[in-house]
């Protein structure tokens, strides 16, 4: 079975669920990923396959980046251009200054509502569910913390700025605030994730350019983790998921293997380590 | 924007253009007021100014450097940037001025109700009205924006809040947040040994002096915002410095700054300069300073 990360530039209009059927499909292993990004939206998408869907809650995304498009004067009941256009009003020519201005109100903490639709779980069921079938809901402001902001261009009507937002944070929701913040309505137009974590969208591949080569191995794509080859008694207890002591290993986590092949990730607990999750399958 | 310094000796030759007078330091809502009643004829705006040796004369500190202000106007679309040596022509006489004026290629001068010319303050209203509006409306007179007291908005009056530290009404008179655009220059790393590094102003004595204290700022470098705190002042917990800098914090920067330049924005000012008696007490302040300044609206 094959195992490892993908880095994948998204095109537009495919949702990320299809895409993981159909990598699914091409490799023959289970794939997941790790952050959702809307139909509309491209960019970095980060796919687990085979056992390292398991290491997912590993990678470090506690920020992203993007560059987003909103389009001022109107509002879209998604937020985005694939909504149904809901008002429509002449919205005024602003300076840079303004839109600069604007945009540096949001740096810091705060508070955002998410949008309405959005995979957000309400009592049990999807809140763009619940929209399409007309039930009211209260959604819960979120934490968010924006950390760097850019206007990239003004061009009446459309302002395209750069934004590393904290995770869970929705550039939806941020595009229809700007918006208003500017005495006007908004909708995005085009979004595009450049940054998750460390990864970079210059190191992606388009869903067609992806082949088996494209799969990264997990101790090389989680390099902050070391990988201890094993003797064979280790080995032994390892596939068993028993506790080893690993001597000279400074991370909280590392990567066992044996005959070079991956056998699990281990986590250090007090001076001995401890299995988090196996990764090995005694076939291969 | 074309920008030309003049001696009084000739004007250049432009297209008609609408003409608005002034020192015009800070470029305040006051001016921008001036300018978009400009506007309203279409016509290409030239601003007259003056080149600030001004400050020299009256010790008077500015809001923005001659460069930001210029900068500033082209924001606000103004299309012929005329600055005049004052030294040269602080002693003409209100005739002499109004000959020099005729030189331009004017279709409207539009000046605020109070304004003043010539040597000592003589030239007022009533003379460019009856130089210029003899058989055309050439001079457009407005009333100069007044505070909810009556006083107008005046640079003057904006350099005092800097002053007092009273940074959010500065803003609202200014029109935009009160900013430094500056080199960073070597500190003495005190900052970074209690783990808050900060990027330190090259010093610029003709601008406004401000308050002492930190203050939640934002700074722009290679276009992009981050949130900063800044502290003004003379450090007085450690290796006291005889003239306050202005130093700022950049949250989450780990980039090298030295050399570079970078914006510093006033939003709002926290608390006052303090001496505190251990360096962790000032550690443990800078730490509530950041926390409340990441959760400020």
């Amino acid at each position: 079975m094959i195992s490892g990360f993908i880095l994948l530039d998204k095109n537009q209009g495919m949702g990320c669920r299809k895409i993981d059927n159909s990598l699914q499909k091409r490799f023959k292993t289970k794939v997941g990923h790790l952050g959702t990004l809307d139909n509309f939206a491209t960019g970095l998408l980060l796919i687990a396959c085979g056992e390292a869907t398991k290491l997912l809650p590993l990678i470090k995304e506690d920020y992203k980046t993007y560059i987003a498009k909103l389009k001022v004067g109107v509002a879209t009941d998604t937020l985005d251009l694939d909504g149904k256009i809901i008002e429509e009003q002449q919205a005024p020519h602003f300076s840079k200054d303004t839109i600069v201005q604007t945009l540096s109100s949001f740096l810091g903490k705060s508070k955002q509502i998410p949008p309405a639709y959005s995979a957000k779980w309400i009592n049990g069921r999807r809140a763009f569910d619940l929209v399409r079938e007309g039930i009211d809901f209260d959604l819960k402001p979120i934490d968010i913390e924006i950390k760097e902001i850019e206007l990239l261009e003004y061009k009446y009507p459309t302002i395209d700025f750069r934004v590393t937002i904290s995770r869970g944070g929705y550039i939806r929701s941020l595009g229809n605030d700007i918006a208003t913040r500017l005495n006007t309505i908004g909708h995005l137009t085009s979004l595009r994730r450049i940054k998750v974590g460390t990864y970079d969208i210059e190191q992606c591949k388009s869903l067609d350019e992806v082949t088996e080569q494209s799969i990264i191995p997990m101790n090389i794509f989680l390099k902050e983790y070391p990988t201890i080859e094993l003797s064979e008694v280790q080995f032994k207890k390892a596939v068993n998921g028993a506790y080893l002591r690993l001597d000279n290993v400074t991370s909280d986590y590392c990567f066992v293997s044996y005959n070079s092949q991956i056998i699990a990730i281990y986590f250090k607990s007090d001076d001995i380590f401890k299995c988090y999750r196996g990764l090995y399958h005694a076939s291969v | 924007m074309q920008a030309f310094d003049l001696n009084g000796d000739f004007f250049p030759k432009t297209e008609k253009l609408i003409l608005l007078i002034g020192f015009f330091d800070g470029v305040h809502i006051g001016h921008q007021k001036l300018i978009q009643e400009a506007q309203k004829y279409g016509s290409p705006i030239g601003v007259l100014t003056f080149s600030s040796s001004l400050i020299g004369l009256k010790e008077q500190k500015l809001l923005l450097s001659e460069k930001c202000k210029q900068q500033k106007l082209e924001d606000y679309g103004i299309k012929y940037y005329f600055r005049l040596n004052f030294d040269k022509v602080r002693k003409w006489s209100k005739e002499l001025f109004l000959n020099h004026l005729s030189n331009i290629n004017i279709e409207h001068i539009i000046i605020s109700e109070d304004f003043t010319f010539g040597y000592q303050k003589t030239g007022r209203v009533r003379d460019l009205l009856d130089f210029f509006n003899k058989d055309k409306d050439i001079v457009k007179v407005i009333s100069p924006l007044a505070l909810p007291n009556g006083d107008k908005i005046s640079s003057t009056y904006i350099r005092t809040l800097l002053n007092r530290g009273e940074i959010e009404e500065a803003n609202r008179l200014l029109g935009y947040k009160y900013f430094r655009i500056n080199k960073v220059v070597e500190g003495l790393h005190n900052g970074t040994k209690l783990g808050f590094p900060t990027a330190n102003l090259e010093q610029e004595n003709s601008l406004v002096d401000l308050k002492d204290g930190v203050y939640k700022t934002h700074v722009k470098f290679n276009n992009t915002l981050y949130l900063s705190m800044t502290n003004v002042g003379c450090h007085p917990t450690v290796d006291q410095l005889s003239k306050s800098i202005i130093e700022t914090n950049i949250f989450d920067f780990d980039q090298n700054l030295y050399g570079k330049t970078i914006t510093v924005f006033f939003d709002r000012y926290i608390r006052p300069q303090q001496k505190f008696s251990t360096l962790i007490q000032l550690k443990e302040q800078l730490e509530k300073d950041k926390l409340s300044i990441l959760n400020i609206k």
